[in-house]
C-alpha cells in the first residue's frame, strides 16, 4: 500500500481496507463464523486437555476396561482402560498439526510452484507441468506403503507423504489464476506505466490471486485430516500408543458395542470437516464482493 | 503540421508454436503499413474485427512486439528501443482500454491506481507532490476527490473510464492510444467521454490515436482516418472527404453499411454487402488482400500487392484506381 490520503486534510469518506472490508463480510455470514469459532475452539482443546488433564493418554486402567461414558470419563474409556477424552484431543493435536503442516507446506510449494509456471510460460510451464502430471499418476497408498518399506514407520513419514501428494492440486489452481491474470488489462496498464515484472507480480498478481488460494487452502485443510485419518486406519504412520483420530475411528468401529469409542472420535471429526467447509464457504463469498 | 509518430513498413506478426506434428504457424496481423501522425491531431483507425487495429495499437505502446520495421516517436524507435527508452515512451504515449472495469485492479483503491504510473515512471516524486497531482487529475477528468480512497468495483462503467482516462493523464502524455474505448459503455455515457476526451485533447494539446469500429463516433471525433483491412492500409485520407468521396471499393463498402438517423434516407439506400468472411491473417491472399471480396477486381489484383499511392488527396492501396 504505498498511498493514502488518510494524512491529508481532505474530508475523505473513511473506506475500509481490503481485508478489513472481507472481515466484515465474513463476520455478518453466522455459518462461517460459528464455524471460525468451532476450530478455534477444538484446537485450543486440542492444545490444553492433554496438558491439564489429571490422566496421562496412554495411562491404562486394568480395573476401567470399557466403561461408558460418566462424570469420571466423560467418552468412556477404551478395551485398555485409557480415558477417551484424553485420548481424542491428544489425536487431535496430531491430526490438527500434520493436518495445518502439511497444508502449510502445500501453499508455500504450491504458488511458488504454480506461479512461476504460469508467468514464466511457453516451454518452462509446459515442463513443469508435466512433471505435475506424472506426479498425479502415482497412486497415493502405495505410495505411502514405498515410502515406509523405505524408510520405517514415523509420523513425519505420513506428513511428508501427505503434502507430496497434495500440493500438485495447488499448483495447477495457482498456475491457472496466474494464467488469467497475466492477460487481464489492468497487468497490461500497469507495464503501459512502466511498473517491472517484479512489482506487476508482487502487487497486481498475487492480490489477486489469494482470494481463490486462501479458499482453496481452507478446502485443503480437511482433505488432509481424511488423509492422516486414512494412513492411520491402515496402520501407517501414527502407531500405539500415541494415537489420531484415524486410529481412535479404526478402533472404535472394531468395538461396535462400545458405542462410545466411534461416536465420540468420529463427530470431532465430522465436526471439525464441517467446519472447515462452512469456513471456506463464506471465505469465498465474502473475497468476492461482485 | 509536425509529425509526432512516423510509421514506415511496420508488421507485427505472431507465431503460433507448432505442436510434434504441426508446422509453425505465422498470424500476419500488421503486414507492412506506412503512415504518420501529426501532432495534435485525432487519426481514427477503423477495420473490421480482426483487421489488426488492435495489434497496431498494442504494438505502439510495447504490449505485442514488431516484428519489423520501424516507428519513431520522439527519435525513439519503437521496433528496437529498451527498457530505458521504452519508459520515456509510456511517460508520453498512454493507452485507454476497451473494457473500464477490466482496466482497473480490483485490490487497488483510485488513489493508488491513479498514481501508478506517476509513482512508477517519477520515482524522485515525493509522496504529497504525487496527490496533489492524483487530485488535480481526478478533477480534470470530473471525479470528485471524496472518491480517492474507494475501490474499482463501487463505480459505474463510465466513472471507471474516466479512472482509466486519469491514470493516462496525470503523467501529461502527447499521445493518447484509445483501443476501443468507448465501445463498451452505454450510449449516453459514451457520449459523455467522447466529449471528455475532446475537452481533454483542446485544453491538453493532445494527439489522439482512436481506434474503433463505431463509423459514427469516428466521423465525430477524429480529423483523418485510416481504414484497415488484413493487417494492411486500404485507404487514409481527411475524414471529410473519405465520408464524402470513398475511393477504396472496401471503404465504400464500409461507409455504405453505416446507418442513417433518417429514415426516408435509410430506407432507399443501396447497402453495398460484401461476400464472404475476412481471410485467414495466418495466410493472406496472393496480391491484394481485399481481392477475395472486392467486386472490382481484376487479374493484376490477384497476382502483385498494390502500393499505396496518392489519389485525390487520398493514400490509397488499389489497383483499379487512376
Amino acid at each position: 500500500m504505498f498511498i493514502k490520503a488518510k494524512n491529508l486534510n481532505l474530508e475523505t469518506p473513511k473506506t475500509k481496507g481490503f481485508w478489513l472490508s472481507v472481515f466484515g463480510r465474513l463476520s455478518k455470514n453466522k455459518l462461517a463464523m460459528t464455524s471460525a469459532f468451532i476450530i478455534l475452539a477444538l484446537t485450543i482443546l486440542c492444545i490444553c486437555v492433554p496438558i491439564f488433564s489429571s490422566v496421562a493418554y496412554d495411562k491404562t486402567n486394568w480395573g476401567e476396561i470399557m466403561q461408558s461414558p460418566s462424570s469420571g470419563h466423560l467418552f468412556g474409556t477404551d478395551s485398555l482402560g485409557r480415558d477417551l477424552f484424553v485420548r481424542c484431543f491428544i489425536g487431535g493435536r496430531i491430526t490438527f498439526g500434520i493436518a495445518f503442516a502439511a497444508a502449510f507446506v502445500v501453499l508455500l510449494v504450491g504458488i511458488f510452484y504454480g506461479a512461476i509456471a504460469g508467468y514464466i510460460g511457453g516451454r518452462v510451464d509446459t515442463i513443469m507441468m508435466r512433471i505435475v502430471d506424472v506426479l498425479y499418476g502415482i497412486p497415493f497408498l502405495f505410495f505411502c506403503i514405498l515410502l515406509i518399506t523405505l524408510f520405517g514407520n514415523s509420523m513425519a513419514l505420513s506428513f511428508i507423504a501427505i503434502a507430496a501428494i497434495s500440493w500438485l492440486d495447488m499448483s495447477r489452481i495457482v498456475r491457472g489464476q496466474t494464467l488469467s491474470i497475466k492477460h487481464k488489462e489492468y497487468v497490461e496498464a500497469a507495464m503501459i506505466s512502466g511498473v517491472s515484472n517484479f512489482k506487476i507480480i508482487s502487487r497486481h498478481v498475487i492480490p489477486n490471486l489469494l482470494g481463490v488460494v486462501i479458499v482453496y487452502a481452507a478446502l485443503t485443510v480437511p482433505n488432509m485430516i481424511v488423509l492422516s485419518a486414512v494412513l492411520s486406519f491402515f496402520g501407517l504412520g501414527v502407531t500405539e500408543p500415541m494415537t489420531s483420530w484415524g486410529l481412535l475411528i479404526a478402533d472404535g468401529s472394531q468395538n461396535m458395542q462400545a458405542w462410545w469409542l466411534l461416536l465420540f472420535p468420529a463427530s470431532l471429526m465430522i465436526i471439525t470437516l464441517l467446519s472447515f467447509a462452512f469456513l471456506a464457504n463464506g471465505l469465498r463469498d465474502a473475497l468476492d464482493p461482485r | 503540421m509536425k509529425k509526432i509518430l512516423e510509421i514506415r513498413d511496420l508488421k507485427i506478426h505472431f507465431n503460433i508454436a507448432g505442436g510434434l506434428f504441426k508446422p509453425k504457424q505465422t498470424v500476419h496481423a500488421v503486414d507492412g503499413i506506412n503512415f504518420d501522425v501529426f501532432e495534435g491531431e485525432t487519426i481514427g483507425i477503423v477495420g473490421e474485427s480482426g483487421c489488426g487495429k488492435s495489434s497496431l495499437a498494442r504494438g505502439l505502446c510495447g504490449l505485442n512486439k514488431i516484428t519489423s520495421g520501424s516507428a519513431l516517436f520522439n527519435n525513439i524507435d519503437l521496433a528496437t528501443a529498451n527498457s530505458k527508452e521504452w519508459n520515456e515512451v509510456h511517460k508520453q504515449m498512454q493507452f485507454i482500454f476497451q473494457d473500464p472495469v477490466a482496466a482497473l485492479d480490483p485490490r487497488m483503491t483510485v488513489a493508488e491506481i491513479i498514481a501508478e504510473p506517476l509513482e512508477t515512471l517519477y520515482p524522485e516524486m515525493k509522496k504529497t507532490a504525487v496527490m496533489d497531482k492524483v487530485l488535480a487529475t481526478m478533477k480534470l477528468v470530473g471525479l470528485s476527490h471524496n472518491q480517492i480512497n474507494r475501490y474499482p468495483q463501487e463505480f459505474s462503467g463510465g466513472q471507471c473510464q474516466r479512472i482509466g482516462i486519469a491514470r493516462a493523464l496525470i503523467l501529461e502524455p502527447k499521445v493518447l492510444i484509445c483501443d476501443e474505448s468507448v465501445s463498451a459503455l452505454d450510449v449516453s455515457i459514451k457520449a459523455q467521454i467522447i466529449n471528455l476526451l475532446q475537452e481533454l485533447q483542446q485544453k491538453l494539446k493532445l494527439t489522439i490515436i482512436f481506434i474503433s469500429h463505431d463509423l459514427g463516433i469516428v466521423k465525430h471525433i477524429c480529423n483523418r482516418i485510416l481504414v484497415m483491412y488484413l493487417g494492411n492500409i486500404m485507404e487514409l485520407g481527411d475524414k471529410k472527404s473519405i465520408y464524402a468521396t470513398p475511393l477504396h471499393p472496401y471503404t465504400q463498402a464500409l461507409l455504405s453499411a453505416v446507418p442513417v438517423a433518417n429514415p426516408n434516407i435509410e430506407k432507399n439506400k443501396q447497402v453495398q454487402l460484401l461476400d464472404g468472411d475476412l481471410p485467414s491473417p495466418l495466410k493472406p491472399p496472393q496480391g491484394c488482400v481485399f481481392n477475395t471480396r472486392c467486386p472490382q477486381a481484376i487479374d493484376k489484383c490477384h497476382s502483385e500487392r498494390p502500393q499505396c499511392r496518392l489519389i485525390n488527396q487520398h493514400m490509397v492501396s488499389c489497383h483499379i484506381l487512376n
